[in-house]
């Protein structure tokens, strides 16, 4: 891999790109004007990573998580297309492991933290096509999910949860 | 890292709340516009952060530290070596090296991450004397998705960088008024020209051609030269004027740190010749090391150097020179570091020598870090060195009438003031 994609992180952005277009394209917008959406926000965040320095740089997944929360709302609901913008996420996720101020090999290094939001995203998605479908199981999931955003947003507030204490050598 | 000696447990990064921010957005619009697709992007969104933190170490890692300071002269090459502690990968840990102001930049910071450790190395410039405190790197683990981060804990001391021009190291031939009962009686750890041959060592800037031993040279294939053991004792007072000046914080604050070096590199020469040596450091008030020998004091004077600040007020001369005789005895060869800026701060060589103290002034010129600081056009710029030397030959001759002064204005040799420490007849004032 050369510098300048290794730069740009080029699986992430590529999966990033793909799902934005297919959301683009599928949504009811005029003109190909989804398709160009989705191709500015991919463009605005590897742009930000090679030119931005600090903490631009690192919020520079920002355009797209933007492009694609736009993208998806304006979809239409089915089946597949849950499952590509769930994907969306994992991407973006995927990007920003990639980082190319880090040594190489974080795709490897981290694999969990893409993959446990891959795994939801897995259990939601199986359970919106299996389960019975209709307006009480999309109540369901968002009351599910607006639980999960009081959670994080309980979490971030009390980081040292995530700390566990040495065990004591008894004397 | 808290009193208590722990850390500060996880923290997170600018990432994680622009994830969960998007995400609190995506569940909003998803509700709002009763749109399942965004609930999906969403989850994802939420559960990155706490996934990256589950899955790095569950409390702040620990690591060790092995570095050191080599280079000479101007070079300052630090290099260590980072080792986490088993199950941290080296690859997830970030070392920051804090730069003093004192040094510069030479080269860009060479970072190899390992198999199980990480290589650094910094190079820095000291382009004046300088004594400065470098603190053990900083480590931060942080997740490769760059959410959570943790404090690495590193024991490890700090590294005092100290450089003064090379000339130092010759002041063992330096005659103090002031010597004990038995000059002589105690061999001196040092090395010098003079004495009981001791040994070889490479040549160094400033040896006389005299000590080269050609013999030994031709078979080394490089220039060497002869040591000697010295035999001498004596007591010297190292006397720092830390009093504000009107050039200004920024300005005094860099020629106390010059004078601090070199102060640093006269007592290290000194003590290991077996001389007494003493530190007084005025500010408001005299804060004073007594007179003594040895590596404990060699420890003492380089901690009181490197507690020395600029004053926020300055005491009066008189008070200084009467303080003098509390701590010191009159008699005793005495060595002002001060820029002389100022009718106060020249007062204060009259005063000392009126309480029977033999000085030596060693003045670091503020013209250097002037002009250097200056924003004049060309010409301006060479009307206002102009002045400014002509007051600085001023008050170095008005200092010259109570004591030998050197202004040192190139601050990479000291050769002037080794010179006339050497020969007394020169120090005497008419």
């Amino acid at each position: 891999m050369t510098g300048r994609s290794r730069r740009l992180g080029w699986p992430g952005l590529a999966l990033s790109g793909a799902v934005a277009v297919v959301l683009g394209f599928a949504g009811p917008w005029p003109d190909g004007l989804g398709v160009l959406v989705a191709l500015g926000s991919v463009a605005g965040t590897a742009g930000l990573r090679l030119a931005a320095s600090g903490t631009a740089r690192e919020l520079a997944i920002a355009p797209t998580l933007g492009g694609l929360v736009a993208l998806a709302s304006a979809a239409p609901p089915t089946a597949l297309l849950d499952l590509v913008a769930g994907l969306g996420g994992v991407a973006a996720i995927v990007w920003v492991v990639d980082d190319p101020d880090r040594p190489p090999g974080g795709l490897l290094r981290g694999f969990g933290t893409y993959a446990i939001p891959g795994l939801a995203v897995g259990i939601a998605w199986s359970g919106a096509v299996v389960l019975p479908g209709g307006t009480f199981s999309f109540g369901v999931v968002a009351a599910l999910l607006v639980l999960v955003l009081l959670a994080a947003a309980y979490l971030t507030g009390r980081p040292e949860l995530f700390d566990r204490e040495e065990t004591s050598a008894s004397s | 890292m808290s009193a208590d000696g722990r850390f500060g447990g996880l923290r997170w990064r600018p990432r994680t709340f622009l994830f969960l921010a998007t995400g609190a957005i995506a569940v909003v619009v998803a509700v709002a516009v009763r749109n399942p697709l965004p609930l999906f992007l969403g989850l994802a969104l939420l559960v990155a952060p706490a996934a990256a933190a589950l899955s790095g170490p569950r409390r702040d890692p620990h690591a060790t530290l092995v570095w050191g300071e080599t280079g000479s002269r101007g070079e300052v090459r630090l290099a260590g070596t980072v080792t986490p502690e088993a199950g941290v990968p080296s690859a997830e840990l970030l070392v920051g090296l804090e730069r003093p102001p004192a040094l510069a930049e030479v080269a860009p910071a060479t970072l190899r991450v390992g198999e199980g450790a990480i290589d650094f190395e910094r190079r820095w410039g000291a382009h004046e004397p300088t004594m400065a405190v470098v603190p053990p790197p900083t480590v931060v683990w942080r997740d490769p998705g760059g959410f959570t981060e943790r404090d690495v804990a590193v024991p490890a001391e700090e590294i005092v960088v100290v450089r003064y021009p090379p000339e130092l190291t010759r002041l063992d031939a330096m005659r103090l008024d002031r010597t004990t009962m038995l000059p002589g009686e105690t061999r001196s750890r040092r090395l010098g020209a003079s004495g009981e041959f001791f040994g070889l060592r490479p040549v160094a800037p400033g040896d006389p051609p005299r000590r080269i031993n050609w013999k030994a040279s031709a078979r080394a294939g490089t220039l060497l030269v002869n040591d000697f053991a010295l035999e001498r004792t004596g007591d010297v007072v190292l006397l720092l004027d830390a009093r504000p000046t009107d050039l200004g914080p920024s300005v005094d604050e860099h020629l106390l740190s010059i004078a601090r070096a070199a102060a640093e590199g006269i007592a290290e020469s000194l003590l290991r010749s077996k001389a007494r040596v003493g530190l007084g450091v005025y500010g408001e008030f005299l804060e004073a090391v007594p007179l003594s020998m040895g590596r404990t004091q060699r420890i003492r004077v380089r901690t009181a150097l490197l507690g020395t600040r600029l004053a926020r007020t300055a005491g009066p001369s008189e008070r200084c020179a009467v303080a003098m005789r509390r701590f010191f005895p009159p008699g005793t060869t005495t060595i002002l570091l001060s820029p002389l800026a100022g009718a106060e701060a020249i007062a204060l060589v009259p005063h000392l020598r009126l309480r029977g103290y033999p000085l030596v002034v060693l003045s670091p010129s503020p013209a250097p870090l002037l002009r250097a600081a200056s924003r004049l056009g060309a010409e301006d710029e060479a009307i206002a060195a102009r002045l400014v030397m002509l007051v600085r030959r001023q008050r170095i001759a008005r200092s010259w009438q109570d004591a030998p002064t050197v202004d040192w204005d190139d601050f990479g040799s000291l050769e002037g003031f080794v010179r006339l420490v050497e020969r007394p007849a020169s120090r005497r004032v008419a």
